[in-house]
């Protein structure tokens, strides 16, 4: 290969992982591919420098100083803003945007991406959230339908590992799941208490669902109960890039990858109706350089997806690749969240848990399914666990001496609780574009972002206080309380949309295989093509869609139709 | 918080009896002529207002420290190294606002200890360091039941949020005073423990 080769079959924008999923699978194929990140390198193990400290090796003990929230001030909104993996964040100084209103847009701008921060909890949309749009009139319809996607489903859960438990239920399918990570004995209670109750048949409290491994995978360890994820597995325990799908893609021998490659645009050719390439800023010496290829995999996160179709081909389009139909940019969604209720089980004082599981427990959706009709659209599920009153229960008890900190040494009782995430309607108005006043290090015009929740979301927020207390004591949970910590859209770090797949080229920038309906080279696999959100946690079903669009695009090359 | 800076007759006498080592002293006047040079000999009062963090402030929070968390049969914050984690955290991780009113908040718990006790925190016996850090945990725990939120909160309750995190995020909090695992390597759900087993540390 010559220095200045730059041809390849297939070009995968962003490494995160829908970009790791889109290289494993096109490398798997047979094709060359170049995959290029904007940020820098994370070597898998080696750059987790601090996935073995102890809590006293850091000197701030992981807590955000006034330095830190002064760098970071979009950082600093909430718990992300940390000392211990804070150069794992995308710098809040580099990386501008525009807020219409409050956006909360946490980024991570390396090899692996977010795939090395996310939560891992990864859930099947069912059958109900495909059909939904339809049904209800809303936004349009999605071109795919559970049964199509559940072989994908099936494909992506055996190679990344989730463990969750079958349950038979309808809003969310069971999968190819390994042994989940059961629930502690106050959890088991609370579930059967909630089962026996008059909330039973259609309330549950399961394990959470989850991408770390309870058996081995090749290369890869089960978890150690450690729950330091976030700074990195030694184990390969959990599903990122680096753990899975980078080190099967270099085993192909036919994956590049290229760190610090911002691509500024996709190069459209009017006459073939493609792109011909990209057009990629060198982050550090700022160097342009062309690469070509003939598939796009376009993977580069929600937001920063759409970013890049607008930036290209503005010859042909003015709003940029993908904007013929007018929804390029718009549809964005979040997850809303941040409240709950909480409450105490009496009793069990014998009885603790060992390990620390990187998971807990899950409510499915159970609102405007069969019988429980609500004034809301759509509805949310839950999340959250049990366990004992720890240390820090000593700053807001009276106390102080021996007596008291030998107290707090102990375990304290039991508390349960539960944070609800709930669906966001795909609002026409709720969008991005460019904001040709501002430009980022790099020259680019910065994203502007105007998103707000409306009077569906608002409505649904008080259910979801109440109905976990509701069913905390159903549970049998005593202090029963509801908490709204606030939120704003871009908290859940799930946003979704902007470049929605749809049935019709007229309202949709998609068609059902993610393909650009103005470049049918072009394929964007994030959460970019989500054409409404439910309420599961997003990751595998990008996973699961970025498999089956590289399937299609191989057998289309193979067909010549690309 | 309640300030309490001029001492009452009745205080200083008071203070002078502990400052006599606790001896039995009885009579008026007599008593007084006695032991206020005393008194204002031992007023070595530390000014935290201002200045950064002298080694000499680093003992007194120290001191404070190892009085809410003292050593018991384990190690307490002292020995956990809470007073230069408190320095440091104080000044690294709150606003300037919020410095100075734990500094005042510091200012006000040696204050008192010179108006009750009749010396500064640091000279003070341990049980009577612990009647006065009691005083102050009191007046924060009534305080916080009824703060408004964005409101700042007492600066005593600001020190010993931070002792207790500094302690049990500490090697002696999580080694000694509770159970440090560093890899489980599996999880049970539904362990039995008896009922003076320490707690897991935090990781």
């Amino acid at each position: 290969m010559s220095k200045t080769h730059n041809e390849y079959d297939a070009i995968v924008v962003g490494s995160g992982i829908s970009g790791g999923w889109a290289a494993k699978e096109l490398t798997e194929k047979g094709l060359r591919v170049l995959m290029l990140e904007r940020g820098k390198n994370i070597e898998h193990i080696k750059d987790y420098v601090n996935a073995s400290k102890d809590p006293w090796d850091f000197a701030h003990r992981g807590r955000p100083t006034l330095a830190m929230e002064e760098a970071y001030p979009v950082l600093k909104r909430d718990y992300v803003l940390n000392e211990k993996n804070l150069d794992w964040w995308a710098s809040d100084q580099d990386s501008p945007y525009t807020e219409v209103k409050r956006f909360d847009w946490f980024r991570g701008y390396h090899v692996g991406g977010r795939s090395l921060l996310w939560g891992r909890q990864s859930y099947r949309l069912g059958p109900l959230d495909f059909e939904a749009n339809a049904k209800e009139g809303v936004a349009v319809d999605w071109p795919v339908r559970y049964e199509e996607i559940a072989p994908w489903y099936d494909y992506v859960e055996r190679f990344a590992g989730i463990a969750g438990s079958k349950e038979g239920m309808e809003q969310l399918p069971d999968g190819e799941f390994q042994p989940a990570m059961p629930l502690n004995c106050v959890e088991e209670w609370a579930a059967g208490k909630l089962s026996a109750s008059s909330l039973g048949s259609t309330r549950r409290i399961i394990p959470g669902r989850n991408a770390n491994l309870t058996q081995a995978l090749p290369g890869r360890a089960p978890c150690q109960y450690r729950n330091k994820c976030w700074l990195g597995c030694p184990y390969g325990a959990y599903f990122s890039t680096q753990s899975s799908t980078l080190p099967a893609a270099m085993a192909t021998g036919r994956l590049t990858l290229q760190p610090y490659s911002i691509v500024s645009e996709l190069i459209y050719d009017r006459n073939t109706r493609k792109a011909t390439g990209v057009r990629v800023t060198d982050a550090l010496s700022m160097e342009t350089r062309e690469f070509k290829a003939r598939i796009i995999f376009v993977c580069a996160s929600t937001l920063n997806s759409t970013w890049l179709l607008m930036r290209s081909a503005r010859d042909e389009w003015e709003g940029g690749l993908g904007s013929s139909s007018g929804e390029l940019g718009h549809n964005l969604m979040d997850h809303h969240f941040r409240l709950g209720a909480s409450g105490n089980i009496d009793g069990f004082t014998d009885k603790t848990t060992y390990g620390r599981r990187p998971t807990g427990f899950y409510i499915p959706r159970f609102q405007n399914i069969g019988a429980d009709k609500r004034d809301f659209l759509r509805g949310f599920g839950y999340q959250g666990g049990a366990g004992r009153d720890g240390w820090s229960r000593a700053v807001a008890e009276l106390g102080v001496g021996g007596k008291f900190k030998d107290a707090m040494s102990r375990p304290g009782g039991w508390s349960i609780g539960a944070t609800a995430f709930g669906e966001m309607l795909p609002y026409h108005e709720n969008r991005v574009w460019l904001d040709e006043e501002r430009l980022d290090k790099w020259g680019m015009p910065v994203l502007a972002i105007d998103c707000e929740m409306k009077e569906n979301e608002q409505l649904m927020r008080k259910a979801m206080m109440d109905d976990m207390a509701e069913i905390l004591e159903a549970a049998g949970a005593r202090n029963v309380h509801t908490w709204d910590s606030g939120y704003w859209p871009g908290m859940g770090i799930h946003e979704m949309g902007t470049a929605r797949m749809g049935r019709d080229p007229a309202t949709s920038v998609l068609n059902e295989w993610n393909q650009v309906w103005d470049a049918k080279n072009v394929f964007v696999t994030d959460g970019s093509f989500m054409t409404s959100n439910a309420c599961q946690n997003p990751s595998l079903t990008y996973m699961a869609f970025t498999a089956r669009a590289a399937d299609y695009a191989v057998e289309e090359l193979k067909r010549r139709n690309l | 918080m309640s300030t309490q800076t001029t001492l009452s007759r009745r205080e200083a006498l008071r203070a002078a009896t502990l400052v006599l080592g606790g001896t039995a002293l009885t009579g008026g006047a007599g008593l007084l002529s006695l032991t206020v040079p005393a008194t204002a000999e031992a007023r070595r009062a530390l000014a935290f207002a201002e200045a950064d963090f002298s080694a000499e402030h680093i003992a007194w929070l120290d001191a404070v420290a190892d009085t809410i968390l003292p050593d018991t049969d384990t190690p307490g914050a002292r020995a956990a190294g809470v007073g230069p984690f408190l320095a440091l955290m104080v000044t690294d991780m709150y606003t300037p606002a919020e410095q100075a009113h734990f500094r005042a908040g510091m200012d006000e718990l040696e204050a008192y200890a010179l108006s009750t006790e009749g010396l500064g925190f640091m000279d003070l016996p341990a049980e009577r360091q612990l009647a006065v850090v009691e005083h102050f945990d009191a007046q924060q725990h009534a305080f916080e039941q009824d703060r408004e939120d964005g409101t700042m909160a007492h600066a005593f309750r600001m020190l010993k949020e931070l002792t207790v995190f500094g302690y049990f995020t500490s090697e002696v909090g999580c080694t000694q005073a509770l159970v440090y695992v560093a890899i489980p390597g599996r999880y049970d759900p539904c362990m039995t423990r008896d009922e003076d087993d320490r707690d897991w540390a935090p990781h």
